[in-house]
């Protein structure tokens, strides 16, 4: 029986008043590369956001390894989507990667010779390493994300979260990214990807979450991606979920 | 002189109100537009085209120092819009940049006109921070004018700028027609802020775009009200502002209006039936006594399952004793039973409860243990058609995922 | 004119964490409103020559910020829009104030706006009765070496919460922790600077440089590098200019600022177009 990496319990969270994640629970077991799919609006990346603590739950939690995630941030590696980031600020690639490492070093203290030797490492893995001089703005958006990979690499945690990693990506940064993934896999970590399109979803995982406000099914891929399981998680809007929504908002 | 006085003072006062007006209706789209701002970057921008203009003209021509002002004001704007085009500059420190160099340039030019001889140079001064009793009778025929032709163009373009505003995406589409309307807005709002610099002053333009707005936007979202509203509102703050000006000499009009406004604004802020928060305040007491009623109801309906009649007076607060006779679902004596109607309300209320636990477990893979504290917030909000529905979806159970009845005895 | 020099200066560095941080217009209100506070200050206190108004205006400022904050998380109106009501609001009744019971001195209204640099040499900091140079000098001085320590002291904290505070919330460093400290130092440079130079042009100061600098610039130490070589410039610049055509330093230097932003602007894109041929 594997362990459990991330576990959510009856986790509800609002966005503004209105609920956008209803009761949701699930568990995803070591070593699984997950895809989160749902329809846009369906509390993904603010599943996400709220196990970071980015956003307060009405109720309910989510667990790392079992504990808080203030107790094992470092065994974490968050990605978050591209467009969160304003790509103008004065940086280098490098100095993107380099913040991976700020997570150990904690409150004041200054980057190291071998925090510097890790981030090259990172971008070695990515392929980037070229282009380590380069300012950030001056990259298309598959190499951005290449950037947001490495960066997320040298935190070298053991579990991976990102967040939409292959939106408007070219077909070979997606090839790319989706093999150290896989690597990743296989070195034994976790891998829990919010993904955008579910056409693509048998080729790269191996686990599935379904969402729509509330969890329609999580299981291994094989089983969970079933035509019925698809309808109630894609299938238009539930009209009582969405009047209730709209009731609990107004409150 | 006591009845120039006098006649002035109503021209000051006509022509006051007139600003405040058109500033409040404005000033809803700009809000709105997010751009609130950009009518204080626009309005420090005028600076030097006034000075400048004067020291073109050797005197005070009210006409001709707006002329310079928009001119002014116009290059400010296309500053912002140029630089935020052209390079990596976002608009908000583009606005910041172009507001305070135009500005800073100014206040050159002011001072250097102050060390000039010429006599006919006080007056700019009031540009800085307004003075609405300089105002002369053309310089309010020329406000009035300008006011009611930007009544006149709202009036005719109402539809599309409303669409303009709420949905800049279909907007967008109709390509063309969408830039004209950022022109014609832009033209008008210009227009609106050249006016106001006499009375407010440059510094204090901006809170005449935004506060009475923003007070009007606490009470109604609809965009009729809200600019009829905020018409409102800007007149009464500049009627006050032109009164306080009139009758203490020498008080710089602008911080007098911006103080009524905002006054109105804090007042809406707390009091508004939508946004206020001392309504809101209400409204939450409000609710929480309407689910204290209906917890103790569904309580009683549940204590009837278990063949419970009857309660002692002693069982119950008095405050909610009270509540539950006024509602006549309780009849009182020395023990409390139920009436018919708090019977079904009582039941109504359970019902709802364990109808939503259903629904979670049958149709959204709750658990049965996880359903329980959902319901508990529900069964105060679920209306009655969404009850008929839930009932029609799950085919009418009879009872919910404990084992517990749906239907009432 | 050490006092302008250092007043562009001490602007110009936290400025570059506004301008990134999208607050320049919170900038904007905060060097405006604080002439609420610095008139409540001396109201309270007395006199403009005590620490006490120093500190009472700073946390003015600061409680301003946390205003804004309060006001938007209750009602629908845009977070700008919020923060032209509050501004205006105590811009306006500071003005009030002055008007009706300061009458002159050091809180006149063009004093207020555009500083009084050229009185300022007259208060001299004497020290064991030795006259140090004017007061402004040592204040500005002191803030300026404040700005320096605590941004070197928490540059990458800054850096990777200006970049991404998402990222930094999940790797433990607190945004929000940070934008107290943006908002504080902020704060303390703009109650100093305004002495010498005024509301108003505290903003040209905050921003320009800054922005002139973050046109071309790759790297956030350059940045910052280059935005105080630029606040330098213009202060001499415009320092001068000011004396030869006897006109207001503020001003000049806020002008002087403005054209040097042109001018990079001009240069950079020519260079940007030279490089696409």
């Amino acid at each position: 029986m594997k362990k459990t990496v991330f576990e959510v319990h009856d986790l509800t969270v609002a966005y503004g008043k209105k609920p956008v994640l209803w009761g949701v629970d699930f568990s995803i077991p070591e070593g699984s590369l997950v895809a989160v799919v749902g329809p846009n609006g369906a509390g993904k990346s603010t599943l996400l956001k709220t196990a970071f603590g980015l956003l307060k739950p009405l109720s309910g939690w989510a667990k790392f390894f079992d504990k808080n995630y203030s107790d094992v941030r470092n065994k974490i590696a968050y990605v978050p989507q591209r467009e969160s980031v304003d790509w103008d600020f004065p940086a280098t690639v490098f100095d993107v990667v380099l913040m991976g490492r700020y997570g150990h070093l904690g409150w004041i203290k200054r980057p190291k010779k071998s925090d510097h030797k890790k981030a090259m490492e990172a971008l070695e893995k990515v392929s980037m390493v070229e282009f380590k001089d380069r300012h950030i703005s001056d990259l298309s958006g598959g190499q951005q994300q290449r950037v947001f990979l490495a960066r997320a690499l040298c935190q070298e945690a053991d579990l991976y979260f990102l967040d939409e990693p292959f939106a408007g990506v070219d077909i070979v940064t997606e090839k790319a990214i989706f093999k150290l993934l896989k690597d990743l896999k296989n070195d034994g970590k976790t891998v829990v990807v919010v993904h955008h399109d579910i056409q693509t979803v048998e080729e790269y995982f191996d686990w599935l979450v379904l969402l729509n406000v509330r969890l329609v099914a999580s299981g291994p891929l094989k089983s969970t991606l079933t035509k019925e399981n698809l309808n109630a998680a894609y299938g238009g809007r539930l009209d009582i979920l969405s009047k209730a929504q709209e009731l609990f908002a107004n409150k | 002189m006591e009845f120039f006085t006098t006649i002035n003072s109503v021209y000051v006062m006509i022509g006051s109100i007139a600003l405040g007006a058109m500033c409040g209706m404005l000033g809803v789209f700009g809000v709105l537009r997010k751009q609130g701002l950009l009518g204080d970057a626009l309005a420090h921008a005028a600076l030097p085209g006034i000075a400048i203009a004067f020291l073109i003209m050797g005197e005070r021509i009210l006409a001709g120092l707006l002329l310079g002002a928009l001119v002014s004001g116009l290059l400010g704007a296309f500053c912002i819009q140029y630089l935020v085009k052209a390079t990596k500059i976002k608009m908000d420190s583009a606005m910041a940049a172009v507001l305070s160099v135009f500005f800073g340039f100014g206040i050159v030019l002011l001072t250097f006109i102050q060390r000039l001889p010429s006599a006919s140079k006080a007056g700019l001064d009031t540009f800085l921070f307004g003075q609405a009793a300089a105002l002369l009778k053309i310089d309010v025929i020329l406000m009035s004018s300008i006011f009611l032709f930007t009544l006149l163009v709202v009036f005719i373009f109402w539809k599309e700028l409303k669409m303009f505003i709420f949905d800049s995406s279909f907007a967008a589409v109709l390509g063309f027609r969408s830039r004209f309307f950022e022109i014609l807005f832009m033209t008008i709002y210009v227009l609106a802020i050249l006016v106001s610099l006499q009375a407010v002053g440059v510094v204090l333009t901006a809170a005449m775009f935004i506060t009475p707005a923003a007070a009007a936007l606490l009470w109604t979202k609809r965009l009729l009200s809200a600019v009829v509203l905020s018409v409102v509102f800007g007149s009464i703050s500049s009627a006050s502002g032109a009164y306080v000006s009139i009758v203490a000499e020498g008080m710089p009009t602008g911080p007098v209006i911006v103080m009524a406004a905002s006054v109105i604004f804090l007042f809406s802020f707390m009091f508004a039936s939508r946004g206020g928060i001392v309504w809101k305040a209400i409204e939450r007491y409000k609710y929480s006594k309407k689910v204290n009623l209906e917890n103790l109801l569904a309580k009683l309906y549940r204590d009837t399952e278990s063949g419970v009649n009857k309660w002692q007076r002693s069982d119950i607060s008095l405050i909610m004793l009270w509540r539950l006779r006024s509602n006549g679902y309780i009849n009182s004596g020395n023990e409390i039973t139920l009436t018919k109607k708090g019977l079904v309300s009582g039941f109504k209320v359970v019902q709802k409860h364990r109808l939503w636990e259903t629904y979670l477990v049958e149709r959204m893979n709750f658990s049965h243990d996880h359903v329980h504290r959902d319901a508990e917030i529900m069964e105060h909000l679920l209306t009655d058609d969404v009850v008929e529905k839930i009932n029609s979806i799950l085919g009418n159970p009879k009872v919910d995922p404990h084992g517990k009845s749906l239907k009432m005895k | 004119m050490i006092i302008v020099i250092l007043a562009t200066l001490t602007c110009a560095l936290i400025g570059n964490f506004l301008v990134l941080r999208k607050l320049s217009l919170m900038g904007d209100a905060i060097s405006h409103a604080v002439l609420f506070g610095i008139v409540m200050a001396f109201f309270i206190v007395g006199t403009l020559h005590s620490i006490w108004f120093f500190i009472l205006s700073v946390l003015f400022a600061v409680f301003l910020g946390f205003i804004v904050q309060w006001i938007v998380e209750r009602v629908s109106i845009s977070r700008e829009s919020i923060i032209g009501v509050v501004f205006t609001f105590f811009f306006a009744l500071g003005v009030l104030l002055i008007v009706q019971f300061a009458g002159n001195i050091h809180l006149d209204t063009h004093a207020v706006l555009f500083g009084s640099v050229e009185f300022s040499v007259f208060e001299r900091f004497v020290f064991l009765s030795f006259d140090l140079g004017p007061k402004s000098m040592w204040t500005l001085g002191a803030v300026f070496l404040l700005n320096i320590f605590l941004i070197k002291l928490f540059y990458k904290e800054l850096k990777i919460t200006t970049f991404d505070p998402n990222f930094a919330t999940s790797v433990g460093i607190s945004p929000k922790l940070i934008h107290y400290l943006v908002m504080f130092l902020t704060s303390i440079t703009v109650v100093t600077a305004f002495e010498a130079v005024g509301a108003i042009l505290v903003v040209a100061l905050l921003v320009v440089p800054v922005v002139t600098s973050y046109i071309f610039n790759k790297r956030l130490n350059f940045m910052i590098g280059y935005s105080l070589f630029f606040a330098l410039l213009s202060s001499i610049v415009g320092y001068l200019f000011s004396v030869y055509f006897d006109v207001s330093v503020a001003g000049a230097v806020a002008f002087i600022s403005g054209v040097i932003l042109c001018f990079v602007v001009i240069l950079y894109k020519m260079f940007a177009y030279e490089q696409t041929n």
